[in-house]
């Protein structure tokens, strides 16, 4: 299992060790997944996500594959702008979520997920063969922090010099210092809440972390809370919700694919827009938690599986992402908890947002 | 004496047959934040090996076991707070007294010593 820079401070702080995709995390820390969920929503969350991959490709061709490789449309974009969207097979499944920074006209920042380090990047170089452009990974030689929630903006306004936090939209981007060390800032996030990630340099993180870590409004956060955070906003999980066997369609997540966009992008042609199954959100009444894997039926009959669940602490009722048959999406549906078939309402997603930055273009 | 079993409950010997039951500290730890107990009725027969109760944590559920008997008695206060279980899990965090069927049950559990050395450091 590999270690981020944060293993010590981890370990000093009660946090609970999990193996997330080869990477030794924390569930949580020592006062748990609530009381962390809670802060990020009231306060601050830190979050440790240098698990997560990132890739930066340049060259005069960097634009052509990061078009053609990804979903969305980075013609729509300017520079020190972002747009989320999909790397796909050539059979249309999704093999990563990602995000696309815009830093120049020949140079695109990747965030890629822990689980997409290695099969991200060799997709990557095989569309990449014959192309006059650089894929640097720079996973392991920098660190990304997540700060979220309603007060991460005035914690890191205090914190950053060399750039106006106020100039930066949301799913916007840019470069600052914070005690003299360089950081590459994101008003991007997985909460639900505004916010920001921070790249630094491997070697700043500990100092950087420390530093974030001990502002009154800061509660360091586990994976735990970034879960049911990023549930309760509507957003998959790639592992979970979405992969390599899953189209963007049937997810929900059209909305990030262009399939008029100039010249195309790998894998259009398997897509199929009219899924026959449907990713939606649903809830359930009284003491019962939808977990992944547990059966949707509808009439007794079973019709779809849960890919996400857990308790919201927000709505303080259990809420999970399920696929079920399209024909069935506006049906009654129940979910099997231990043989029981628990009514479930299909919610409308996300239930919790809070963003209020500025949308990007 | 309270003795625990190897699937993490703890059990007291209260007399007369009867047991307070409840999950230990490290059980309380790995399912951590508690939010919702599916409690027992009292009156509810069990027979060995039979789930207890469901526990159901923001991540995770899990069941607590009993040995064979009758519920006699459950931890109200669990229904409006959880979280007692994580709080105080051999304590004030127990979840049901039940009458056993065989009062010598309990001789086929572990000491505390011996349920610790089960749990894999980590």
């Amino acid at each position: 299992m590999q270690n981020t820079f944060c293993l010590a401070w981890d370990q000093a702080h009660g946090a609970k060790l999990v193996d997330f995709h080869g990477w030794n995390m924390p569930v949580s820390y020592a006062k748990g997944i609530l009381f962390e969920h809670e802060a990020t929503r009231t306060s601050a969350g830190l979050f440790n996500i240098s698990h997560m991959g990132r890739v930066r490709i340049s060259g005069p061709q960097a634009y052509k594959l990061s078009q053609y490789a990804f979903t969305n449309d980075l013609s729509k974009v300017s520079i020190g702008n972002a747009l989320y969207g999909f790397l796909l097979n050539k059979t249309g499944g999704i093999i990563d979520d990602v995000i696309i920074y815009k830093e120049a006209n020949d140079k695109f920042l990747w965030i890629i997920n822990a689980g997409g380090r290695e099969t991200d990047v060799e997709h990557l170089k095989f569309l990449a063969s014959g192309k006059d452009l650089t894929i640097d990974v720079l996973s392991d030689k920098t660190a990304l922090l997540a700060l979220q929630g309603p007060k991460a903006d005035a914690v890191l306004k205090r914190l950053v010099t060399d750039v106006d936090l106020d100039k930066i939209p949301y799913f916007g981007f840019g470069r600052g210092l914070i005690q003299g060390k360089s950081v590459f800032i994101m008003a991007t996030g997985y909460t639900g809440e505004d916010g920001y990630e921070v790249m630094v340099n491997v070697e700043d993180a500990p100092l950087i972390w420390d530093l974030l870590a001990t502002q009154p409004e800061v509660t360091a956060c586990g994976l735990g809370a970034r879960d049911s955070l990023r549930l309760e906003a509507g957003l998959p999980l790639h592992g979970n919700d979405i992969d390599d066997k899953t189209q963007p369609y049937e997810a929900g997540l059209g909305w990030a694919v262009k399939m008029d966009k100039e010249g195309g992008f790998f894998g259009k042609e398997a897509l199929n827009t009219q899924p026959a199954r449907k990713l939606i959100g649903i809830t359930l009444e009284g003491q019962n938690i939808p977990r992944s894997h547990y059966k949707v039926t509808s009439d007794g009959q079973e019709v779809g599986e849960v890919t996400s669940g857990v308790f919201s602490p927000t709505l303080k009722l259990g809420i999970a992402l399920a696929y079920v048959k399209t024909e069935y999406k506006d049906k009654p549906l129940a979910v099997d908890i231990r043989g029981k078939a628990v009514p479930a309402k299909v919610g409308k997603l996300p239930w919790v947002r809070h963003v209020t930055k500025t949308k990007a273009k | 004496m309270r003795k625990f079993a190897k699937t993490h409950e703890w059990y007291d010997d209260l007399g007369g047959g009867k047991v307070r039951i409840g999950i230990s500290k490290h059980a309380a730890h790995e399912l951590s934040d508690v939010v919702f107990i599916e409690l027992p009725d009292v009156g509810k027969k069990l027979a060995e090996k039979q789930s207890l109760c469901v526990l159901e944590s923001v991540k995770a559920v899990a069941d607590a076991y009993s040995p064979a008997g009758t519920v006699v008695e459950v931890n109200t206060a669990l229904k409006d707070k959880a979280g007692l279980v994580n709080e105080d899990p051999e304590g004030k965090g127990w979840i049901a007294v039940v009458q056993l069927d065989n009062p010598n049950a309990l001789s086929e559990y572990l000491s505390e010593e011996d349920y610790l050395k089960t749990i894999v450091a980590h």
